[in-house]
């Protein structure tokens, strides 16, 4: 069997050729929406529950999190089930309790950084917004790539020169679409691609499992260990305690305080909604991993039943793990709607993007600029900023998708990213919320803590003999451990001046 | 429950209940939308 065979045929690519232009026209369309720097980047505080909800799945379930799912469940097997098990429970926990989420949207700020210096002054605001923003970038840095990667898999565009070709047309796209309309196309663009790829991947699910057959679903493989297929605490598993407890740690963090998705929470229409939206959104959150991975576990049986795929994904010039899901769809799915699943995914690639590149460059122009410059920006200023920094930053994840490549898999360079900004933020949100001891100097150490796990995605963390102290599971736990501790010993120690305190309140 | 019946159990309740979700928000949503375009007007035809 050819690797690259594919059901994608000329309907497929006419499918998707109308729908991609779907977004470019909403977004051209409710321009006329957005008048404010509040309708850009919190729709107007306007969501209401349901449209809140499909916003904040459209976002957090992005292509980039179906591939990084689906690799996940493709070298893991089920065992990698345990990371949806973990983040369920703690968007639950939040949407049950309304903890850091309901008191941020009463205090009506639009960035977390906004919150900061509320409670800790001016600068920490500053290097909260570069952190916040250089985690963020380089968090989203390979986005483009796992995109480009899942169109030619589907497609079966083999053709080195392809990853490139599909990486600068897929920008263009999303750079002019979300230049244009701002939060409020987002949420419409949300919406649409909360419907198309929800369904898909409802259906898309049905014609996996259906290939497999649910008897050898599951079953062990031949050619990997039965008890870490499904025990992520087994012996020679990959995963192990540690890497249990960091991703504890860090989707709990994340789901409070993850830029594009708390934004959803402050873009409610109140706080109550903003937590309601919490409670109901775990079991997107759920969906989102669950079946993504149903997926790449799909593809590697299928895959582990074909020598000829098999030895295309391994040994030195293997392709590499993301390519396995895509490759799997593009021969079960039947034409037709395989281009609805491709233009579903490719809209959900746009939305993730859209939002993401409007969180990271409000955090810029907010937290960075604005307060530089003492506040005295007006609303157009701070729009055009905005939208330079959204084209600036495509660029950047241009250059950085095409030289470089995650370690260990995507979701581990995922995480360990998305610590550099969360070990920080939430140790500075939850203290400054919740313990008034907190102090500026405690803050400020916790955020320069994060900076830490940039080292766990160095290339020291690749490979199969790596110590424990190298691999990027403990360097991003011990990230969170060194913030926390950063905060208690460095307010303890070093108090806020009673006086500035009550000038600052 | 061993690990195999536990993500059985996982895989089924994960794709029923988010085939209810989806119903739910797609009619909830549909009203949604059409208030906030009508919410986001309403500031300019007031001045």
């Amino acid at each position: 069997m050819d690797v690259f065979a594919t059901n994608f045929r000329t309907v497929d690519w006419i499918i998707v050729s109308i729908y991609i232009c779907i977004p470019v026209v909403i977004g051209v369309i409710v321009r006329k929406y957005v008048r404010q720097l509040s309708d850009f980047i919190v729709a107007g505080r306007s969501l209401k529950l349901f449209i809140a909800i499909a916003t904040l799945t459209g976002t957090e379930l992005g292509l980039v999190t179906v591939m990084y799912n689906s690799e996940l469940g493709f070298k893991h097997g089920f065992s990698a089930f345990h990371v949806g098990i973990i983040e369920t429970a703690c968007i639950l926990a939040i949407g049950l309790t309304g903890f850091i989420v309901y008191k941020l949207r009463q205090l009506k700020v639009m960035t977390i950084p906004e919150f900061y210096e509320m409670r800790f002054g001016r600068n920490v605001r500053i290097v909260g917004g570069i952190i916040l923003a250089l985690g963020g970038i380089l968090n989203m840095g390979l986005f483009l790539q796992a995109g480009a990667r899942f169109m030619m898999g589907v497609t079966g565009y083999s053709n080195p020169a392809g990853l490139k070709l599909f990486m600068s047309a897929m920008l263009i796209m999303v750079l002019v679409y979300t230049v244009l309309g701002g939060m409020v196309s987002v949420v419409l663009n949300d919406f649409m691609q909360f419907i198309v790829l929800s369904i898909g991947m409802i259906i898309g699910s049905y014609f996996a499992i259906a290939k497999i057959g649910w008897g050898t679903l599951f079953k062990t493989p031949n050619t990997v260990d039965s008890a870490s297929w499904f025990n992520p605490v087994a012996e020679g598993s990959d995963f192990g305690m540690i890497y249990v407890i960091f991703m504890v740690v860090l989707t709990f963090s994340a789901g409070a305080l993850w830029q594009s998705g708390t934004l959803r929470a402050l873009s409610a229409k109140t706080p109550k909604i903003a937590k309601q939206l919490y409670t109901w959104s775990s079991i997107s959150y759920l969906a989102r991993r669950v079946i993504p991975m149903l997926w790449g576990i799909c593809a590697f049986i299928f895959v582990s039943q074909s020598p000829k795929l098999l030895e295309a994904f391994q040994g030195p010039n293997a392709l590499n793990s993301q390519f396995g899901m895509p490759i799997f769809i593009a021969k079960v799915l039947p034409s037709g709607f395989l281009g609805i699943i491709a233009a579903g995914m490719f809209a959900a690639f746009m939305s993730t993007h859209d939002s993401y590149l409007l969180s990271w460059s409000s955090v810029i122009t907010q937290d960075i600029v604005a307060p530089l410059k003492k506040d005295r920006l007006s609303d157009k200023a701070r729009l055009l900023i905005t939208r330079i920094c959204i084209v600036s930053i495509g660029l950047f994840l241009l250059i950085w998708g095409l030289w470089f490549e995650a370690p260990v898999s995507l979701w581990n360079y995922m995480a360990v990213t998305g610590t550099i900004y969360l070990a920080g933020a939430f140790t500075v949100v939850t203290a400054g919320l919740y313990w008034k001891k907190a102090s500026k100097t405690g803050a400020t150490i916790a955020l320069y803590a994060g900076l830490l796990a940039i080292l766990g995605i160095g290339p020291w963390t690749r490979g199969d003999n790596v110590p424990f102290y190298f691999t990027d599971k403990f360097i991003g736990l011990m990230t969170f451990i060194i913030a926390i501790s950063g905060m208690v010993i460095g307010s303890l120690l070093f108090p806020d001046n009673q006086k500035q305190k009550e000038i600052e309140t | 429950m061993n690990w195999q019946q536990l993500w059985k159990f996982v895989l089924i309740f994960t794709l029923s209940a988010y085939s209810v979700l989806v119903i739910i928000v797609i009619f909830g949503g549909l009203k949604n939308v059409v208030d906030m375009l009508k919410d986001l007007k309403k500031p300019v035809d007031s001045k």
